[in-house]
């Protein structure tokens, strides 16, 4: 992971250095003179070469924690990310929940029933799910829960009540990818050996689904509940601007919209290293999923003690 | 027997119980809070943290300063002191301030003229704020009045300092751990609860504020409600929805997109009370007149002015909710003249346009760049710019470029030929003439059109210096704008804030702009 973060502070770096735009002008104005961006240049640091930059904002970034400072909100890009974050955060968990707790039921279904009816139904739900705007499903809901029946609040932050549309309006579309993810997975396993061989000893039919088929056919799924919640991490601008989120996708999109280099710069940094750990964290729960995975880790564990 | 004393003591206790609960919810009833959504984020509530759209709602009432204008155009002599006692000229640069003695912040510190003194310098510093340049020097001459020089008397420049330096306590500042970002300790009649960026701002009326003579409080210091809750609401839909559920008492701009709930026919409808004021911008025509661009041919210039039809782009802008502008001024300013609007100005004339055309010998199979600033009603006004400019034959390719980076496009003299441009008129006329036309303010020495025009420049000196400041110069400059289609006005928009009767009887609206939230007469001050 640490290569990878490398790797991605250099490109983004030298991507922000390189793009058109003079930051003191930004900032200052047109109305400013040149002593003036010249000496804001001076105390940004801007003027020293690209390398020495490069440098002084990695040692930053691993010393200190530090991103640097907004050109335009004038506060800590830390601040304002480890601020924004837990709001994301809730969004990404509640997304998650409500995509995969419809999704994997839903693909299950249409694994078991397959061809039928019920699996028709199951991936026209899907297609729906995927086909809808998300801003159009966010306005809808709203009109709905907010403006109609008035059980749900608009917009804002606060308790639960708050992220029950905006959870269902990120998840809608991520639904239809995690139905058709969960019924390839089963349909895969479905018909295994094993999961005959259970039948055939008497085995009800709901425990060969949730004790034997699906265990195995979870891999894909979490793999899939992974990249999800990382890219839910990073946020959602369409939800944050409906909803009147202040998270981190909101404000990535606003510091590039006013051209704000270290709050870009630390927003994308910041973002790969959350994908990273969501990542590890995934492959580390492959090994509690599945025993096999387990044993392999444990198997190279006691060759290199036996050989020692 | 027992029993019966067990229970009477634990019926006893719940008596007791609930009638706390009650004063508890009775106190806090008596607390008036008004919900108000503002459209904007709200950067930096810091006290020189840099302006932008969510600042301009909150900074009057989080900070206060010497004094605040009236009205466009009110010179310094007229506008409401806060927090200075007089001003006093002492020469054409010179202004001696007299502070109140018993100024103190919420934390008790008592304010003091070297607080003033250093907070103007800090301010300047900070380069957040470029039209500090004004600010030659300042010192304290006495315990709470101070000496100013302005380093020159342009229109409005004294009158920005007095409103725009905050009284703050140098030592709070200091001993602040964070800079007074998220809790400013200010002399202002409310104070920050909460501020969340992005979110909400949230204000309560400071209960030890030190001015305590009411018949000179400042508008926003009259705290008429006790609690402010602000909240971040971007999208215009979601406001409307807002106000409709409840959620918040007062929009601070409601969009005509979804004005009709609210606005029908020039009257509010039942149950809102809606203030409806032009805005102040001037959205204009700018051209580039440089050696590199086809527009430094007049003919051509004059060509494009008479082929654009004014009604049509703001019909299309402002979904009618706004009015064309004849001149490059808007009518806000106080020294716009009404002989203006009688006159023949630029405006669809497509005979005129093509003879025009001819006369310029442009050739016409050559493409105009038109720079655009990238937002959704810009580039519909560009796109039928683009359609109207076609019917004369003229080709234009859309150069569309971020907020941000209009000003370094603008000074590329190859990257466009004309543009569209907004600036804000506010005080007087010369103001966006001053952010477009005067060279002498930009770091190259030519202004938007990319030169420097002596009688331009000369004029514009003539209308802008407070001493020579008059119809005659005012007009001559923008006479001379027109004759050399340097540059036209197109439209202005309006500006609609939206409030629930239920809650605000009467709204008090600063001049061109914001909700005075404090000033405002809600039901329960009837």
């Amino acid at each position: 992971m640490i290569p990878v973060l490398l790797g991605v502070t250099i490109l983004i770096f030298t991507l922000m250095y390189f793009v058109p735009g003079d930051v003191a002008a930004i900032v200052l104005g047109s109305s400013s003179t040149d002593v003036q961006r010249e000496a804001y240049r001076e105390s940004m640091g801007l003027n020293e070469p690209y390398i020495i930059q490069l440098f002084q904002y990695i040692k930053n970034i691993v010393t200190k924690l530090d991103f640097g400072t907004s050109y335009i909100q004038g506060i800590s890009v830390t601040t304002a990310l480890l601020e924004r974050f837990p709001r994301t955060l809730i969004i990404a968990i509640g997304t998650v929940i409500v995509g995969f707790g419809i999704g994997i039921p839903l693909g299950m279904v249409a694994a078991v029933y397959q061809d039928s009816l019920v699996d028709k139904f199951a991936l026209t739900v899907s297609l729906v799910g995927v086909s809808m705007p998300q801003f159009w499903l966010a306005e809808i809901l709203i009109m709905l829960f907010a403006v109609q029946l008035r059980w749900l609040p608009s917009q804002g932050m606060g308790g639960i009540e708050y992220q029950i549309l905006p959870c269902i309006a990120n998840a809608a579309a991520g639904i239809a990818g995690n139905v058709r993810l969960t019924r390839s997975s089963m349909l895969e396993v479905i018909r295994a050996d094993y999961v005959t061989t259970a039948r055939s000893k008497g085995v009800s039919e709901f425990n060969v689904l949730i004790r034997h088929a699906f265990p195995n056919a979870l891999i894909p799924i979490v793999t899939g509940v992974g990249n999800c919640f990382g890219a839910m991490l990073g946020g959602t601008l369409i939800i944050e601007n409906v909803f009147g989120i202040p998270g981190i996708g909101a404000y990535m999109v606003k510091a590039i919209n006013a051209r704000d280099y270290t709050a870009c710069q630390g927003s994308v940094i910041f973002v790969a290293f959350v994908f990273g750990i969501v990542m590890l964290l995934v492959d580390l729960l492959y090994a509690f999923i599945d025993p096999r995975i387990k044993a392999q880790y444990e198997g190279k564990k006691a060759s290199k003690k036996h050989e020692e | 027997m027992k029993n019966t004393r067990i229970l009477s003591l634990v019926m006893a206790l719940m008596m007791v119980f609930s009638m706390t609960l009650c004063n508890v919810a009775a106190a806090e009833d008596a607390t008036t809070v008004v919900r108000v959504g503002i459209d904007a984020d709200v950067s930096s509530i810091s006290p020189f943290g840099p302006m932008d759209g969510g600042r301009a709602y909150v900074y009057q009432a989080i900070y206060e300063y010497m004094a605040q204008r009236v009205a466009f155009g009110a010179s310094w002599d007229a506008m409401d002191l806060v927090c200075a006692k007089s001003i006093t000229q002492v020469d054409d640069v010179t202004y001696d301030i007299e502070m109140y003695d018993y100024i103190s912040d919420s934390a008790g510190n008592h304010i003091t003229a070297a607080d003033y003194v250093w907070a103007a310098y800090a301010m300047k510093e900070s380069g957040n704020y470029p039209k500090m340049f004004v600010l030659d020097t300042i010192e304290a001459t006495g315990d709470y009045s101070v000496r100013l020089k302005i380093t020159d008397n342009g229109l409005g420049n004294l009158e920005w300092l007095l409103s725009m330096v905050p009284i703050i306590s140098q030592s709070a500042y200091e001993a602040s751990a964070d800079k007074m970002v998220n809790n400013p300790i200010t002399t202002a009649a409310y104070q920050v609860e909460t501020f969340v960026n992005g979110s909400e701002v949230v204000l309560v009326k400071a209960e030890n504020y030190w001015q305590t003579d009411e018949s000179v409080r400042y508008v926003w210091s009259k705290q008429n409600v006790d609690r402010i809750e602000m909240k971040i609401i971007m999208d215009a839909t979601q406001m409307s929805v807002a106000l409709k559920t409840n959620e918040i008492d007062m929009a601070e701009l409601i969009t005509p997109a979804v004005l009709g709930d609210f606005y029908v026919d020039g009257q509010a409808t039942e149950g809102w009370i809606v203030d409806a004021q032009p805005a102040t911008m001037v959205h204009s025509v700018v051209f580039n007149c440089s050696a590199d661009s086809e527009c430094n041919n007049l003919a051509l210039r004059q060509a494009i002015g008479y082929a654009i039809d004014n009604e049509t782009i703001m019909q299309f802008a402002t979904s009618g909710y706004g009015k064309v502008l004849n001149a490059f001024a808007n009518d806000c300013a106080s020294d716009y003249i009404d002989a203006w609007n009688e006159r023949d100005y630029f405006g669809q004339d497509l005979d005129k346009a093509k003879a025009l055309l001819a006369e310029s010998g442009f050739d016409t199979s050559q493409h105009l760049k038109m720079l655009v600033v990238h937002s959704d009603e810009y580039e519909r006004v560009a796109q039928v710019i683009q359609a109207q400019l076609l019917e004369i034959g003229i080709i234009v390719d859309l150069n569309v470029v971020d907020g941000a980076l209009q000003d370094t496009e603008y000074s590329i003299s190859t990257a466009w030929d004309f543009g569209f441009a907004a600036r804000g008129c506010d005080d007087y006329c010369t103001f966006p003439w001053m952010l477009l036309f005067n060279a002498n303010g930009f770091s190259s020495g030519l202004n938007i059109n990319l030169i420097n025009d002596p009688t331009l420049q000369e004029l514009y000196m003539a209308c802008s210096s407070p001493d020579t400041h008059s119809e005659e110069t005012v007009a001559a400059f923008e006479q001379y704008l027109e004759d050399q289609a340097y540059g036209y006005g197109l439209y202005t928009g309006m500006r609609y804030c939206v409030a629930n009767s239920a809650v605000c009887t009467a709204l008090d609206m600063r001049e061109g702009g914001e909700i005075k939230i404090g000033g405002c007469t809600y039901v329960w001050n009837d």
